[in-house]
């Protein structure tokens, strides 16, 4: 199996952080200074946020869900389907306080890339962020939805990578386990055969 | 800073559906060389968050004073306002070791929003829990055997609480 990646390289990446919680922000901030990120611009809010990705790009955007006014998950709309590109493009981790299902779901349809459920760990970010750092994920644009592909887990996680739940498929392809059916067998799946209907 | 991106297949069907490869400068930017280990960047991160917590603790047991307060004067229709607080405590708890006080901060939430939803507000199964924070954020918030006896009443208490749908 490949071995997953044992450095991180945030010394020249942007990162925007959108909370309206201070005391939050201020974890956020420590957290992500910890991970060696070049530059960090703070947003107490989404409007915020918005003003300022219209004048300029960032590499990540870290925001959490719930904020007055405009929350997390408009901002994300926003951002996919009105900010010019390359912003529309940029990888969001929404941070989720209260994690009602249904909130998840919100998250993930409209357009973030990852919803992280707190608590948060240093640890659990920053694997989030390598996992954005390696992975391609196409970007969907259709009426009803825009942002990076919601079928993640069909393309299993990173090599390396022990994805997040129990049905995530391997990224890897492992040697065969069993016999291989024998061309009879074949020959029987693929012969036309008579149906009463 | 540009996302060199190429439009791979267009579906002309409708409605139109557009599927793009992106490599986005976050990729670009980590591909770079050079960086530093994982272990150390978690390791610099909790160092981080470790310096912040006395002052994250008393913006805590302020949040909670605050909480204690506006229960006690019984407001008309406190959901909205209380489920804010309870989310300030989930959100801020979050960040910190504090295993049984952020499981008792989102009971919290999750007893205001069941209640809600289900229009059956009960004021005892909010002092429960508000009583339960005090007394578990004085323990340093951790896990222990009274803070589990704790916990388990409020679960008690939330499974008691019509979920939504």
């Amino acid at each position: 199996m490949t071995k997953a990646p044992d450095k991180v390289n945030l010394a020249h990446s942007t990162l925007l952080l959108v909370d309206d919680q201070p005391t939050s922000l201020d974890l956020l901030s420590s957290i992500v200074q910890g991970f060696g990120v070049r530059e960090q611009l703070k947003c107490p809010s989404a409007k915020e946020a918005v003003e300022l990705l219209r004048r300029r790009a960032v590499d990540l955007i870290l925001v959490d869900c719930a904020m007055p006014e405009m929350d997390g998950y408009d901002f994300v709309t926003w951002l996919r389907r009105e900010a010019p590109e390359p912003a529309r493009f940029t990888p969001v981790i929404m941070i989720l306080g209260h994690a009602a299902q249904a909130r998840v779901a919100r998250g993930r349809d409209c357009g973030a890339s990852f919803i992280v459920a707190k608590p948060l760990t240093p640890s659990v970010l920053l694997r989030r962020i390598v996992w954005l750092g390696a992975q391609n994920r196409q970007f969907i644009e259709a009426e009803n939805y825009v942002g990076p592909d919601r079928r993640v887990h069909n393309y299993g996680p990173p090599p390396g990578e022990d994805g997040r739940r129990s049905t995530d498929l391997s990224g890897e392809v492992g040697e065969a386990v069993g016999e291989n059916m024998n061309q009879d067998d074949i020959d029987m799946l693929l012969k036309p055969m008579k149906v009463n209907l | 800073m540009t996302a060199a991106s190429k439009a791979v297949s267009q579906d002309v069907s409708k409605p139109a559906v557009r599927i793009r490869d992106i490599t986005t400068s976050l990729q670009r930017q980590m591909a770079r060389p050079g960086g530093i280990d994982i272990e150390a960047a978690v390791a610099a991160a909790e160092q981080g968050l470790e310096g912040r917590r006395e002052e994250t603790l008393r913006v805590i047991q302020d949040k909670v004073q605050a909480l204690a307060a506006f229960c006690a004067g019984r407001p008309a229709a406190p959901e909205a306002e209380l489920y804010a607080i309870a989310s300030v405590l989930v959100d801020t708890a979050g960040f910190l070791d504090m295993p049984a006080f952020y499981e008792a901060a989102y009971s919290l939430c999750e007893v205001v929003s069941r209640m809600s939803a289900a229009e059956a507000w009960s004021w005892p199964s909010i002092d429960v829990h508000v009583h339960a924070l005090s007394l578990i954020l004085g323990e340093g918030g951790g896990a222990s055997d009274a803070n589990s006896t704790l916990l388990a009443g409020l679960r008690a208490v939330v499974d008691r609480t019509p979920a939504p749908g």
